[in-house]
């Protein structure tokens, strides 16, 4: 297994390298867009590194270098990525490069945890196809770039791994740090807890030890707001990003409006297309696959849909998605027995793949 | 649904909600609630 999760590392990484440099040798970079964009090739990057130096990775580095600070928004970033990348730059110079390496450890580790957990449900050969799936999703490079998806897909998995292992207080410290790496690690809460009640007597303190991704969440978020001095509430720190709650269906519609209204928008239309086809795959990981990862699935794709961003109303939610395993797992489950379908959706997801990633080389906002 | 496992679920959904307090608490969104509502597009 370790030779394909290996395999795919390296094909995903060679692979959007040259997308990516050819991309921006066709069609020359624009102006920067975004925050913290005199960081790009600030340290003499070459072009191989700085086409990474993108949105929220540029959060990320300038976290991982200069740490926290209040009233500039970096609180509104989980630490625990940061952390890592700090602690790696140590060795490896420079930022980027040791985002990356954090990033590909993480994902190395999460695609292992990802057959090996999901062929428990469905056998080995529809887990292998369910990593491929996610890799290729349109929003999947998202798993290479200098964010958090890898190492809070990795941690989350581990988190599910060891709870069908029975082995609560593992899960919870491993639940605890992908609280500490995404606000959504909350969710982990509910199928953890479920886990235990289902399989045991008296789960007493595995319960307890349920808690900790919550647990990870509410003290890795005091520990910023207390070391900064951040005063405001979390909420109003996020206030610049423009995001609304809204009922799902609004965001939706929404979402159609701004779509046609400009004649298709790739990232949009792949949000929007993406969120529906999650709403129906989260039904058949309710009726197919153990109800703990139901209770995953609801409430964060409950969150994900409620959420209305200024810019367009389904921002990111793509890149949302991919760390959303079961739902990918459930998709497998379609399409194993059916390989030309299975390859057809491969390579449909691959060419958007393509599409959103030299877009967001280009400064473009995809996730 | 069996009633066992309906008490599983709500008893999972309500330690959830446990941890969304505490979270809610380190936040600084209760007792602070103004952003919260703005969020939800009611308030100023």
């Amino acid at each position: 297994m370790w030779r394909l999760t290996l395999g795919v590392l390296v094909a995903m990484r060679l692979g959007l390298e040259l997308v990516g440099l050819a991309s921006v040798n066709l069609t020359p970079l624009g102006p920067p867009n975004g925050d913290w964009n005199a960081l790009v090739g600030a340290s003499g990057e070459p072009l191989a590194l700085s086409i990474w130096q993108r949105w929220d990775a540029l959060w990320y580095q300038r976290i991982a270098e200069d740490w926290y600070r209040a009233d500039d928004g970096t609180v509104h970033f989980e630490p625990l990525y940061p952390l890592l990348v700090r602690a790696t730059s140590v060795i490896v110079r420079p930022t980027v490069l040791a985002q990356l390496v954090v990033t590909s450890t993480a994902f190395v580790v999460a695609a292992w945890l990802f057959v090996e957990l999901s062929r428990l449900d469905v056998g080995s050969e529809a887990a292998c196809l369910a990593l491929l799936l996610v890799v290729a999703f349109p929003a999947g490079f998202f798993l290479f770039a200098p964010y958090t998806e890898s190492l809070y897909l990795a941690l989350s998995l581990g988190a599910f791994r060891l709870a069908r292992a029975d082995r609560p207080w593992l899960a919870g410290a491993c639940g605890f740090v992908a609280g500490c790496t995404r606000t959504v690690g909350a969710f982990l809460v509910a199928p953890l807890a479920y886990s235990y009640l289902e399989r045991r007597d008296k789960p007493g303190a595995a319960l307890l030890a349920a808690l900790g991704p919550g647990l990870g969440l509410a003290l890795s978020t005091a520990y910023l707001r207390l070391s900064t001095g951040e005063h405001r509430s979390m909420v109003a720190v996020a206030e610049p990003w423009g995001d609304r709650l809204s009922p799902p269906w609004q965001a939706l519609a929404a979402s159609w409006e701004f779509i046609w209204g400009l004649g298709g928008d790739p990232p949009e239309l792949v949000n929007f297309v993406g969120l529906l086809g999650a709403i129906v795959l989260a039904v058949l990981v309710t009726r197919r696959l153990p109800l703990a990862y139901a209770l995953y699935v609801w409430p964060y794709l409950a969150l994900v849909a409620s959420r209305q961003s200024a810019a367009a109303p389904l921002e990111s939610v793509a890149r949302y998605l991919v760390v959303l395993f079961p739902l990918f797992v459930a998709l497998s489950g379609l399409l194993v027995r059916k390989p030309v379908l299975a390859m057809a959706t491969l390579a449909v997801s691959l060419m958007l793949q393509v599409v959103l990633f030299e877009r967001w080389v280009h400064f473009g906002f995809v996730g | 649904m069996e009633l066992r496992a309906t008490g599983r679920l709500l008893f999972s959904f309500g330690l959830a909600g446990v941890a969304f307090l505490l979270y809610a608490f380190a936040a600084g969104i209760w007792p602070d609630s103004e952003a919260l509502f703005r969020l939800c597009g009611c308030g100023g």
